[in-house]
């Protein structure tokens, strides 16, 4: 096997790492705001793209490496809010009002839209549209690269230790925690935990909350190492959508579903591209036939959280 | 009307939408007993239940708890005041364990100490569920699943239970077992309690009063020997029972 092969594979796998944990954070919201209250959440790529533009905004108000942990805090905090904004405008009237889970995606469609537009429409009349693709200006720089095509950078450290520490702490608090078991209690069903005397509106907030932070900062480490446009937290919906499916919308399954379908992309791509010549804008058929296949043979997601569960000490 | 009474209705219309389900019912329940609630399928009694703890929609009456009136309170405020109740459906968290379970019955509750206490309780009266604390409550029987929505509703140490047919769909047996731990609950915890059952014989035997709800109304009232002994009631709602049963 020439080097090329070796080494070219190797940096597919850090990128799909990188990558994956991004989407693994990303599909870990979607589904907490899907087990929480039952919305598929189509306006849920919208919160990233914004966790991008905040990130910039701080990134480039405060120069040098001292703007990045403003920039990933500003990221965060703006894109949960956002997340709780379009709630409390949007769908939770909605729900009130009795509406059903697939209105309530066409919902979230729209509500997408009015985000996505919405923030197009605001750079280019109120900056100009030279602004309309952003990066942080402190980028990510190269740990080390091994054979030259293999680079292991600050973005991948960033992302893949925190989402590890995510993970954890989001463990921690839906298992450990009386506010994360309420959270559960209320996604399992929401007439007894209300009956229980949890808050369950408390609960949706705080999902929301969640779930746009996890956005936001994913929104943030894609700035950090690539290039943002108003579109492109809309580009990744289908890989989140995928995650979350084929994770069963729980919480490891989520997590290990993410990891997959960026390791899928980042190498598959790399040998279609090497043997085949087929470029990388193929690559969401990989999500897909990556969703079909997990479906095929395990139709309830990779893992299930309720075999964990019991097994739980 | 007793004035001793520690929950009562006066006069509670309520529904879902714009019907009432429930006309004008007046009962109440004293410290200690267990009243028991029975009648045809559709006569409202759930939709009472549902009224008297604030989740089906009240027209007109009031809800009185230790001399309080209490009808628009949420649910989760009749909790806190001292009330518990068990829906007849989608009692349990399917997928939290059972002692997490209990633990969300308790969420009210800050203290560590009371709530293990509270735990203990219910494990005393429900011994099966000690050994089954780490399983997901999804995964229990029938009847185990049953005992832990009347588990997690007594974590609170609540003054009276509500009771919303917990046999329903149970085997016989099983059933019966069950009705048979309603005694034991008050001696465990002194609580009074209001069930609906369909299990009407066995309810009203071990109760210290019934009501006969028919149409939404009450149609008799008094001790379990006094309906269980009137022959026009038995035809009303006993016969109905042995029919479905066939």
């Amino acid at each position: 096997m020439s080097s090329t092969v070796v080494y070219g594979t190797l940096g597919a796998i850090f990128n799909g790492l990188l990558v994956g944990s991004l989407y693994s954070m990303m599909a870990l919201g979607l589904s907490l705001i899907y087990r929480v209250t039952k919305i598929p959440n189509f306006a849920y790529a919208e919160y990233i793209t914004y966790g991008s533009y905040f990130a910039y905004v701080a990134a480039v108000s405060i120069p040098g490496s001292k703007g990045l942990v403003p920039a990933l805090l500003l990221g965060l905090i703006s894109a949960a809010l956002i997340a709780l904004a379009s709630d409390e405008l949007g769908f939770k009237p909605l729900w009130k009002k009795g509406a059903t889970p697939l209105q309530l995606l066409v919902a979230s469609i729209g509500v997408g839209l009015i985000l996505r537009y919405g923030l197009l429409g605001l750079i280019v009349l109120v900056i100009g549209s030279r602004y309309l693709e952003i990066a942080t200006p402190q980028r990510s720089s190269t740990i080390f690269t091994l054979g030259g095509l293999a680079s292991f950078t600050t973005a991948h450290a960033l992302a893949i230790s925190t989402a590890i520490l995510l993970a954890a702490g989001l463990w921690f608090l839906f298992t450990r925690t009386k506010i994360g078991k309420g959270m559960r209690a209320t996604a399992s069903n929401p007439t007894l935990a209300r009956i229980s005397g949890i808050n369950i509106y408390a609960m949706r907030r705080l999902a929301w909350l969640l779930a746009g932070g996890l956005a936001g900062f994913s929104g943030f480490v894609y700035a950090y190492y690539n290039v943002v446009n108003p579109e492109s937290g809309w580009l990744m919906l289908l890989w989140i959508f995928a995650a979350a499916i084929m994770g069963g919308f729980t919480f490891f399954g989520v997590m290990i579903a993410g990891v997959i379908l960026g390791l899928a992309q980042h190498v598959i791509s790399f040998y279609g591209d090497l043997y085949l010549g087929v470029g990388a804008k193929y690559s969401p058929v990989i999500a897909l036939v990556t969703l079909v296949l997990v479906l095929l043979f395990r139709p309830e997601g990779v893992i299930r959280m309720e075999a964990l569960a019991v097994r739980r000490a | 009307m007793s004035r001793s009474s520690i929950l009562e209705t006066r006069g509670l219309s309520a529904g879902y939408t714009d019907v009432p389900i429930v006309d004008g019912v007046d009962v109440y329940i004293d410290p200690g007993e267990i009243v028991a609630l029975v009648g045809p399928n559709g006569a409202g009694k759930s939709t009472l239940l549902k009224a008297i703890y604030g989740i089906a929609k009240i027209f007109g009456g009031t809800v009185i708890f230790q001399s309080r009136d209490v009808t628009r309170l949420s649910p989760e405020r009749k909790t806190m005041i001292g009330m518990g109740f068990v829906p007849q459906t989608e009692n349990i968290f399917p997928d939290m364990t059972v002692e997490e379970n209990l633990e969300m019955g308790a969420y009210l509750v800050d203290d560590e100490d009371k709530i293990r206490d509270a735990m203990e309780v219910v494990f005393n009266i429900f011994p099966q569920l000690r050994a089954l604390r780490k399983i997901l409550a999804g995964s229990l029987s029938g009847g185990q699943q049953r005992m832990l929505a009347v588990g997690r509703a007594l974590m609170t140490r609540p003054k009276i239970l509500l009771l919303d047919e917990p046999t329903a769909g149970l085997a016989p047996k099983i059933a019966m077992e069950l009705l048979g731990i309603l005694t034991k609950i008050r001696e465990e915890t002194g609580i009074s309690i209001l069930i609906v059952e369909q299990h009407a014989r066995r309810a009203l035997e071990l109760s210290d009063r019934g009501y006969v709800l028919v149409y939404g109304k009450i149609a008799a009232e008094g001790s379990g020997d006094e309906i269980l002994s009137r022959p026009d009631l038995q035809k009303l709602f006993l016969g109905v029972q042995e029919k479905r049963r066939r």
